[in-house]
């Protein structure tokens, strides 16, 4: 693959909800979901998140991701080009998934869940017999 | 070919310099959005640039610290320059080949080539710079050269 120059995005920020107190922004990460036959996997960008910071909840066939960021800042502010804020982010999540067995992990600040499909889901392959 | 961007504004007392421009035009406006970002915070003075790491500025009497998101990054894939009064960052970001025959839903995250380049109006240590990588944030700590550091005098009586 050709040399390609990375796209700048604007962090995306969102009103927080009802139950979250905490102050600030709060930030949608940007996001890759992709599935094949056996799994539906998400990724998430949330840098100057750790993995003991963050919260993965899967209720009511929601699955909620809340990642802390810590806002301290070193001195004092002489050119702010990003905000800083807790990531939040909310997927609703389809029947086909087998909610015991999601898996996530976090490493520099990517975060990867693997949400597998239930057997029921799972395309299945139909022999064809010969007579 | 890479992003190459010399940026910044500039307003009486900070440590960073115009860009190659010269002309500081945005003096003013520059001041009032840092007297705003301290009674508002961030949201209403971020500046977005549309260079590639966006980067936060901080300074105290001793350093220069500059951040930079770039989640999933390894720090062999950052390169930093330091010079006497500028900053070169550099690196790719590479977003994994997850395999064949997936079906993607949603596809934000970015990968790519990036090269970005500050200059600063003070001058660095640049032996004693130091530089982190953790959680996908980058911080350099850039120590101002000692002859910009305000030294203190004490007043004898007589």
């Amino acid at each position: 693959m050709e040399d390609r120059d990375i796209q700048v995005k604007e962090k995306k920020e969102v009103d927080a909800q009802g139950e979250l107190t905490r102050e600030g922004p709060f930030f949608v990460p940007n996001v890759d979901i992709f599935e094949d036959d056996d799994n539906i996997v998400l990724i998430a960008d949330m840098p100057g998140v750790g993995k003991d910071n963050i919260d993965i909840r899967i209720e009511d066939g929601h699955l909620r991701i809340l990642g802390k960021v810590s806002k301290e800042a070193p001195g004092d502010y002489v050119l702010s080009e990003y905000s800083i804020g807790d990531y939040h982010s909310n997927f609703v999540l389809s029947t086909i998934i087998d909610q015991t067995g999601v898996q996530a992990s976090m490493k520099n600040g990517v975060l990867r869940i693997v949400l597998p499909k239930s057997d029921k889901s799972k395309p299945r392959k139909i022999a064809i017999k010969s007579n | 070919m890479a992003i190459i961007r010399l940026k910044q504004p500039a307003y009486p007392g900070s440590c960073i310099a115009g860009g190659s421009s010269g002309k500081n035009v945005n003096v003013f406006e520059n001041e009032m959005n840092r007297l705003l970002h301290k009674f508002f915070g961030n949201d209403l003075t971020t500046a977005h640039s549309n260079a590639f790491p966006p980067v936060n500025i901080y300074q105290d009497k001793a350093n220069i610290y500059l951040t930079a998101e770039l989640p999933g990054m390894e720090t062999s894939e950052v390169t930093i320059d330091i010079e006497q009064d500028s900053i070169q960052i550099r690196g790719e970001r590479k977003i994994e080949n997850e395999g064949e025959n997936l079906c993607y839903h949603r596809r934000e995250r970015e990968g790519g080539t990036f090269s970005r380049k500050l200059t600063f109006r003070s001058k660095i240590d640049t032996n004693k710079v130091s530089a982190g990588l953790k959680d996908g944030i980058l911080k350099v700590t850039m120590p101002k050269a000692q002859e910009r550091q305000p030294k203190k005098i004490i007043i004898k009586s007589e």
